[in-house]
């Protein structure tokens, strides 16, 4: 149920195009639900979108670059033949990303490295000219929470139990998160949805496992505080017995006095 | 406001402890009273005794684990309990939980309050160091107290966490129950914590005496 899928918002529908594509491959590719932690320490619900642009590189700062720009110098470029086109999905091949790059590296009008964001990396020409993908905090997906995380009780987390989210199998923390973007340089791998909770997964594996147990706490929790009470109660009763036994022969020897 | 509570309690807890020793120190230096030599506890068999030791020592290493992470995080961090530190606090909540009823099971008649409690009262107040009663029991009324308090206290520790455990109360009633197990635990916490210093006192003076 909480398991991250594709998405469309009204707002995304109207992205660039005339009327509404309901193809499933129909970019953007909003995944949704992502369970980020926000700065106030609160897992919300998010919608994620991976960034895809073109963009040059000055002092760690990437500055997008206008598509015009890039369709003219990719207008100049032929595709190699693993470049595969499907009607929302472009693969380009690695050749292809190399031409840009480099034809946009000599352009005049460049300040700074050209890049080309894409799947969660930073794709840029090393050196030797071959491409590198490497993580950068540009390349990281744009979140934002959905409407008010207002669900039915019955679907809301929590209502089947701690294991909604406390398991090895709950999408909640051990969910993947694809790391899709409409033009693919190489097969991404999946995010796992800790990631975004800035958790360590050995700590979230060991407290999943923690919850196996979790029912035989609460049935030991629970024996021992019968026993306790019991326990209490029965010499609370014993005490009020000695209270009532010593008061009674107290009256019968201030009774016997007085005869 | 529970780090400071906390931070506080331990704080007038130590400084007693450290005050109650000094004086404990000078007043033994000049008269050792005759009850603490006596140990008119009935000598338990072999195995039980080994069951009581065993669970005692299970019982505080435990607590040490609960209250080290417990408090830990709370008083010294002012945070909640997350991570590892809340894994092993509830890991070894059971054992605390389980040597707690065993040893109340197991001592609960030791600890009965009798009439020379009272006596041993009065001579604590009074230091009539001429007294002729010689049949004191070799727990004094503090820890028979104390003994009690953990008793009662263990309860809404117990109670108020495992019932946040069930989807009986809303966010309002769980932030209640784990403040009461908050507050409850401190008190227990201290409570246990002079027990482990009188028994500890008591100790060294029976090997002494002996």
């Amino acid at each position: 149920m909480d398991e991250t899928r594709r998405v469309k918002t009204s707002q995304a529908h109207g992205l660039g195009i005339r009327n509404v594509n309901k193809s499933d491959d129909a970019p953007p590719y909003i995944i949704s639900p992502v369970f980020i932690k926000e700065t106030g320490g609160k897992i919300t619900p998010n919608h994620l979108l991976w960034p895809c642009y073109w963009g040059s590189l000055k002092e760690n700062t990437v500055t997008p670059i206008p598509i015009q720009q890039i369709q003219q110098i990719a207008a100049g470029i032929k595709e190699a033949e693993e470049s595969t086109k499907s009607t929302n999905r472009q693969i380009f091949s690695k050749d292809y990303i190399k031409q840009i790059l480099s034809k946009l590296g000599q352009q005049e009008s460049m300040d700074g490295k050209p890049v080309y964001i894409n799947g969660g990396k930073l794709y840029a020409l090393d050196e030797t000219g071959n491409l590198t993908g490497a993580h950068h905090d540009a390349a990281e997906p744009y979140t934002w929470p959905f409407a008010h995380n207002v669900r039915p009780a019955a679907q809301s987390l929590g209502a089947r139990g701690c294991e909604d989210c406390h398991s090895t199998k709950a999408p909640f923390i051990f969910g993947k998160v694809a790391v899709d973007s409409p033009f693919t340089i190489e097969q991404n791998p999946m995010r796992p949805m800790y990631v975004f909770q800035k958790v360590s997964p050995a700590y979230m594996t060991a407290l999943a496992q923690g919850f196996t147990f979790r029912p035989g706490l609460k049935i030991i929790i629970l024996i021992a505080c019968g026993i306790l009470t019991a326990v209490l109660l029965l010499y609370t009763l014993r005490a009020l017995e000695y209270l009532i036994n010593t008061l009674s022969n107290n009256r019968d020897q201030s009774k016997t006095a007085g005869q | 406001m529970f780090q400071i509570i906390s931070i506080l309690a331990y704080l007038i807890l130590f400084i007693g402890i450290a005050i109650h020793y000094s004086l404990h120190r000078r007043s033994s230096a000049e008269c050792k009273p005759s009850f603490l030599n006596q140990d008119s506890e009935p000598t338990s068999p072999v195995l039980l005794s080994k069951i009581k030791t065993g669970t005692y020592f299970v019982g505080l290493i435990s607590f040490f684990l609960l209250a080290l992470t417990g408090f830990g995080a709370a008083a010294l961090w002012g945070q909640s309990l997350t991570g590892f530190a809340l894994i092993i606090h509830t890991a070894a909540a059971p054992f605390f939980a389980v040597c707690i009823v065993k040893l109340v099971i197991l001592w609960a008649n030791k600890f009965c309050f009798t009439a020379s409690d009272w006596r041993q009262k009065q001579y604590l107040f009074t230091r009539n160091t001429n007294s002729t009663n010689n049949q004191h029991p070799p727990i004094g009324p503090g820890q028979k107290i104390l003994f009690w308090l953990i008793a009662f206290l263990s309860l809404p520790t117990f109670l108020s966490i495992v019932l946040c455990m069930f989807p009986i109360f809303g966010t309002e009633g769980q932030t209640a129950l784990v403040q009461c197990h908050h507050n409850s635990a401190l008190l227990l916490s201290l409570a246990i914590i002079t027990h482990i210093y009188l028994s500890i006192l008591k100790k060294r003076q029976t090997d002494s005496n002996e």
